[in-house]
């Protein structure tokens, strides 16, 4: 916030703190970058005040002295907020030990250990020792839907996952039941947990008390590797992390994009990285039906792609990224591609505006974008197949379960003299190729692709292609590169520059890299471009592997830092990076 | 002498000039010779002497006199094979929280976790597969001291020799049955 | 029989065994260093290439094999006593490498000289009495190869050629340190060779010869048999004895192929049979010159009371060769121990040594021997 943007100062700790009229100290100290710890209070819900953990002294509070919690009380001019002193340590202390009363303790055998803000305070703020000898209490341990279970032992009560359902899903399946030290989170009667967004409360859940059943007990946090991606499940793009161990993907976590996904993502998105794994997935290259090494398919594909002579035809999906669809036209030339796009699907809006979008198609717009209208593609190529023309008919289907291709135009595929399909699923009425490549499920991408609101986001490869797969944008690169259209394959962002300098409305000064982790929207690839040079990485300060709990990825911490350069501290220092930097 | 401390090193300007004795240096300390025959005398006397070396796969290293600086094989402290400890039903105790993994400084354990068999209600989760391997492991221990369970330990079993590489990787099933007291018998030593 | 066919005869089975004896003790030598090193260090050393009882199995006929018990059948003659046989066998299936630098000639050239000037030179080294009556037949057989009157010049004129194969080495292997590690050899040999002879002629002086046997035989007949040069001319004795070790490029004088500076020094560039034969060359050099400070300053083969040196018995000459063989142990184990004992010294000490110390002592000592022989005797 510049200067310009608040209406007046207070202090936290002695630092001056920029606020705007209605913010409360927690929220004005987080966007400053001082860290109040917090349970109950989340940015996108509404403020609940019930686990005072965020209790901090200050002054102008009535009556004077008296603790306030920095998430429900609002900053006022002048106002000085002891945050880090031994009075609120205490306090902290204090706060902690009753909210360890009753939990198990059962850290190592939690799945929440590791990214536990209960865990990460106790450390932070809490006693080495408890002083309770009486017996815990016993709430109960239950399914509450299909993907979330409930340990009731380990719930703080904070709220979180009630006030999400009410607020955000609208739906309102979860309440407190019981009294005092016996309440808990429970659905209501004959209700179950199974909102469109129900995967989310697991995420808000600051404690491991709500579960996702999908991944539970399968891996550690610690272990997880996060790539930041987009969901290319469909046309909201939400802004994910894979997290992967092992070389698999073991869970989907939403990512906070404002402009997307706000900090959701919906149950069909959270579980699609299954489709990766799914036994119909094609492993294996084929020539003519027989299994063949990827590189003797690959060879072939080459030798048909200069014999067809320029008699090219394509059809793509709205799951192929910017680069592949770019790579595909140059390869086409002139000839006619068709595109097909998955069915509409089930939607559902969020009260707070996120929606599951109807559009199936993570890059519809993507395909407007780079090939133009398309609606008269698939008469065109049923057209240039049914004149015999066509030398080489290239199938990119990278559509899990197969792309939905109309009878007529598979129909018409007979008639080309070669037929190259890059599958991802291996399902009956899938065309019969005379040269079959595994193609590559989203997780495994690189690529830009363009969400339904017009924004270009980063697809990462957050695991290798699974089987013989190669890179499908390597792939078509070689075709292109065998039939003289370009000297060499470039990685997707040297393929995004070219995309960018051929498509100057859309993707205008757009820069692969300057697309970060958020995205641009098409159009204002100059607009969003840094000030600077582009060059000077911002410095976070870098903790091990093991610290990246969600306090680190919490709500209000998180920065928009496009790089992220991991730097120890005291290295930081010895190459000059001034201290004010960490 | 200001050239003295030169040539004390023997380079330098005057490193040619033979070097001023040391104090206490006599003319027959010059020539080297009671200083060799004091050499020949020192290496004449570990000639001689009893030599420490354990034949070690015929003798056994414990040594009981040794028994309290913690050396030996024998030795109950010592550290060596990793056994997975068994519950009263013949379970393995491990929850697979992958603790062990984490401590684990020469990362030699693997372990992956699945879901525990509905019928076992006093746990949640267990070691799909469970594997050390000896070969990159250090014996340090922290595996054991980072066990909330007590469902790892070393034993004091270190003579294991195998034919082939695959061997030293021990899976779950060997872990659970492997026995500290089946190891091979040696003399003691002489 | 005719006196000539005895004579070839003769000459014939010294020659093989001249040449057969560093063949057949180097891999005991090697033995004994690699002891003699580990029980100085404290260690057991090599004992687990062992020559057992058992292995006598090998020459029974099959009826007979694994008759003996097996307490008896395992236990090891001397322990680790086949690891020279090992270290040879593992040195003969060493890949050979030639570095693409090398001068391919005067590379192949280089192990073959340093090993056959020296061991040639061992033929003028007398290893018994000259004048055994062979068998009781009347013919006389003088226990020394090559019974030259100009015995130490001859010996000194070809075994000197030995750092040929040092220097050709070096030269040949066409890499730097070799080549650094064959000039410092070269240098240190020529230099320390001056004050070896100018001591050398002070015990020639004395004995007023330089046949190799008459030597003995001065040092066997004068002060009742006791009249060995190291007793007549101690600094002589010492000063040779301090040359050898550098002409032999032992420790404390290693500098030819000091590890930590030069790798390997000359042989650096050489695997396999071919640093096999640097390796023996330079073992039979420690022979040859342990055999000569015998000859020279410790009665060679005689011993007071025990050897005649002009007795004619069979027994007399067998005595008198063992007595050789306990001497030259004796020497050889000397310099293994102190290779074990002393460090290496620095190059400049190692010159300083040589010409300011050695050389001027040396030369003092002809001079005062010389004056004193010509006026006392």
């Amino acid at each position: 916030m510049t200067d310009t943007e608040h209406d007046f100062t207070f202090a936290i700790d002695g630092k001056s703190i920029p606020a705007r009229k209605g913010d409360t100290i927690l929220k004005a100290g987080l966007r400053a970058g001082v860290f109040i710890p917090h349970y109950c209070w989340h940015p996108g819900l509404t403020v609940a005040g019930n686990c005072r953990i965020c209790l901090v002294h200050a002054t102008k509070t009535m009556p004077p002295g008296k603790p306030v919690i920095a998430c429900a009380t609002q900053a006022v001019e002048g106002m000085e907020v002891e945050s880090d002193g031994p009075r609120t340590k205490a306090l902290r202390e204090g706060v902690m030990e009753f909210l360890l009363v009753n939990h198990p303790l059962d850290c190592p055998v939690c799945d929440q250990a590791g990214e536990c803000d209960l865990q990460q305070y106790s450390f932070d703020y809490g006693r080495a020792t408890s002083r309770f000898h009486e017996p815990k209490t016993q709430r109960p341990r239950k399914d509450l839907g299909p993907l979330i279970r409930f340990v009731g032992n380990r719930c703080i009560v904070c709220t979180r996952c009630v006030r999400f359902c009410e607020e955000v899903a609208g739906t309102g399946e979860l309440g407190v039941v019981g009294r005092g030290a016996m309440s808990w989170i429970d659905t209501f009667p004959g209700v179950q947990l199974d909102n469109p967004l129900s995967g989310c409360v697991a995420d808000l859940c600051p404690v491991g008390a709500l579960l996702d059943r999908d991944s539970m007990h399968t891996t550690r946090v610690w272990l997880l590797r996060g790539t930041e991606s987009a969901c290319g499940r469909c046309a909201t793009g939400c802004n994910i992390n894979v997290e992967t161990w092992n070389d698999q993907v073991r869970r989907l976590t939403p990512r906070e994009n404002q402009a997307v996904n706000r900090w959701w993502m919906c149950d069909e998105g959270r579980l699609s990285y299954k489709e990766a794994q799914a036994p119909t997935r094609v492993r294996r290259a084929r020539v003519d039906g027989r299994e063949a090494s990827f590189l003797d398919a690959l060879t072939r594909a080459t030798d048909e792609v200069r014999k067809a002579q320029g008699g090219v035809v394509a059809l793509t999906t709205g799951f192929a990224t910017n680069e592949e669809l770019f790579t595909l036209k140059a390869l086409v030339g002139k000839g006619p591609i068709a595109v097909a796009y998955a069915p509409d699907g089930s939607t559902f809006k969020a009260r707070d505006g996120f929606e599951i979008s109807r559009d199936k198609n993570p890059n519809r717009k993507g395909v407007e974008a780079v090939l133009g209208a398309t609606d008269a593609g698939e008469a065109a190529v049923i057209a240039a197949l049914e004149a015999g023309k066509v030398g080489l008919a290239i199938v990119h289907d990278g559509v899990p379960g197969g792309a939905p291709w109309s009878p007529t135009l598979l129909a018409a595929l007979k008639k080309a003299a070669a037929l190259l399909v890059l599958a991802h699923d291996d399902v009956p009425g899938a065309p019969a190729a005379t040269v079959l490549l595994p193609a590559m499920h989203w997780t495994e991408k690189e690529g830009t692709v363009v969400n339904g609101g017009g924004r270009v986001q980063r697809l990462r490869a957050a695991v290798p292609p699974t089987g013989d797969a190669r890179v499908d944008l390597e792939v078509l690169q070689e075709l292109a590169r065998a039939a003289a259209l370009q000297p060499r394959v470039l990685s997707a962002a040297g393929v995004f520059r070219k995309l960018a300098a051929a498509a100057p409305l859309s993707f205008d000064g757009m820069d692969y890299n300057g697309l970060g982790a958020l995205g641009v929207p098409l159009g204002e690839g100059r607009a969003a471009r840094p000030a600077s040079n582009g060059r000077a990485l911002p410095v976070v300060d870098a903790r091990t592997g093991y610290e990246a709990g969600p306090v680190s990825r919490a709500p209000g911490r998180a920065g928009d830092e496009q790089v992220r350069v991991s730097v120890h501290r005291e290295s930081a220092v010895g190459y000059g990076t001034p201290r004010g930097d960490l | 002498m200001i050239h003295a401390a030169h040539d004390d090193h023997g380079h330098g300007p005057h490193a040619h000039g033979d070097p001023e004795p040391a104090p206490g240096e006599s003319i027959a300390d010059r020539t080297y010779v009671p200083a060799v025959l004091r050499g020949i005398k020192l290496t004449l006397a570990r000639f001689l002497q009893k030599k420490f070396t354990v034949e070690y796969p015929e003798e056994s290293v414990y040594d009981a006199s040794y028994a309290d600086r913690g050396i030996g094989a024998s030795n109950p402290r010592h550290r060596g094979e990793h056994i997975l400890v068994k519950d009263e039903q013949g379970r393995e105790k491990c929850v697979a929280c992958l603790l062990c993994m984490a401590a684990c400084p020469a990362l030699c354990i693997h372990i992956e976790p699945e879901p525990a068999p509905a019928e076992w209600t006093d746990r949640e989760r267990r070691p799909k597969v469970f594997e050390i391997d000896m070969l990159r492991c250090i014996y340090c221990g922290y595996c054991e001291e980072a066990c909330p369970c007590d469902a790892i330990r070393l034993t004091p079993k270190f003579y294991q020799p195998t034919t082939s590489r695959t061997e030293r990787v021990y899976d779950k099933q060997r872990l659970l049955e492997n026995n500290p007291d089946a190891q091979v018998p040696q003399r003691p030593r002489k | 029989m005719n006196e000539t066919l005895v004579a070839v005869l003769a000459v014939l089975v010294k020659a093989v065994i001249i040449v057969g004896f560093p063949l057949a003790i180097v891999p005991g030598l090697i033995y004994l260093e690699r002891k003699v090193c580990s029980y100085i260090q404290g260690r057991i050393g090599p004992n687990r290439v062992n020559l057992t009882i058992g292995h006598i199995d090998y020459l029974l006929p099959p009826s007979m094999r694994g008759a003996l018990p097996v307490g008896l059948a395992r236990f090891k003659l001397i322990p680790g006593s086949l690891q020279p046989l090992a270290d040879g066998i593992k040195l003969a299936f060493k890949e050979e490498i030639v570095p693409a630098q090398a001068d391919k000639l005067l590379y192949f050239m280089a192990p073959v000289l340093a090993f056959v000037p020296v061991a040639t030179a061992l033929a003028f080294i007398p290893f018994g009495t000259p004048t055994w009556d062979a068998f009781g037949s009347g013919h006389v057989i003088n226990l020394q190869l090559a019974s030259a009157n100009v015995g130490v010049l001859g010996l000194f004129a070809i075994g000197s050629l030995g750092v040929y194969g040092i220097a050709v080495g070096g030269w040949g292997s066409g890499s730097k340190f070799p080549l650094m590690g064959a000039v410092r050899s070269a240098a240190q040999m020529i230099s320390y060779e001056i004050a070896m002879a100018l001591a050398l002629l002070s015990a020639i002086v004395t004995a007023g010869t330089v046949d190799l046997q008459a030597f003995v035989l001065h040092q066997a007949t004068t002060w009742g048999g006791a009249g060995w040069l190291m007793f007549k001319q101690p600094l002589a004795a010492l000063i040779f004895l301090v040359a050898m070790f550098a002409e032999n490029n032992r420790l404390p004088f290693d500098l030819p192929e000091a590890e930590p500076e030069l790798v390997g020094g000359y042989h650096t560039e050489y695997s396999g049979l071919k640093f096999g034969i640097f390796f023996l060359g330079e073992y039979t050099a420690m022979i040859l010159m342990s055999g000569l400070f015998v000859t020279m300053f410790m009665g060679g083969w005689s011993l007071p009371l025990l050897i005649d040196p002009y007795a004619t018995g069979g027994l007399n000459a067998l005595l008198s060769a063992g007595v050789f063989l306990a001497k030259l142990f004796l020497v050889l184990g000397f310099q293994i121990w102190i290779r074990w004992t002393l460090p290496r010294f620095r190059y400049d000490q190692l010159m300083s040594l040589g010409w300011k110390k050695l050389v001027p002592l040396a030369l003092a000592n002809l001079v005062v021997s010389a004056i004193v022989l010509t006026f006392v005797s």
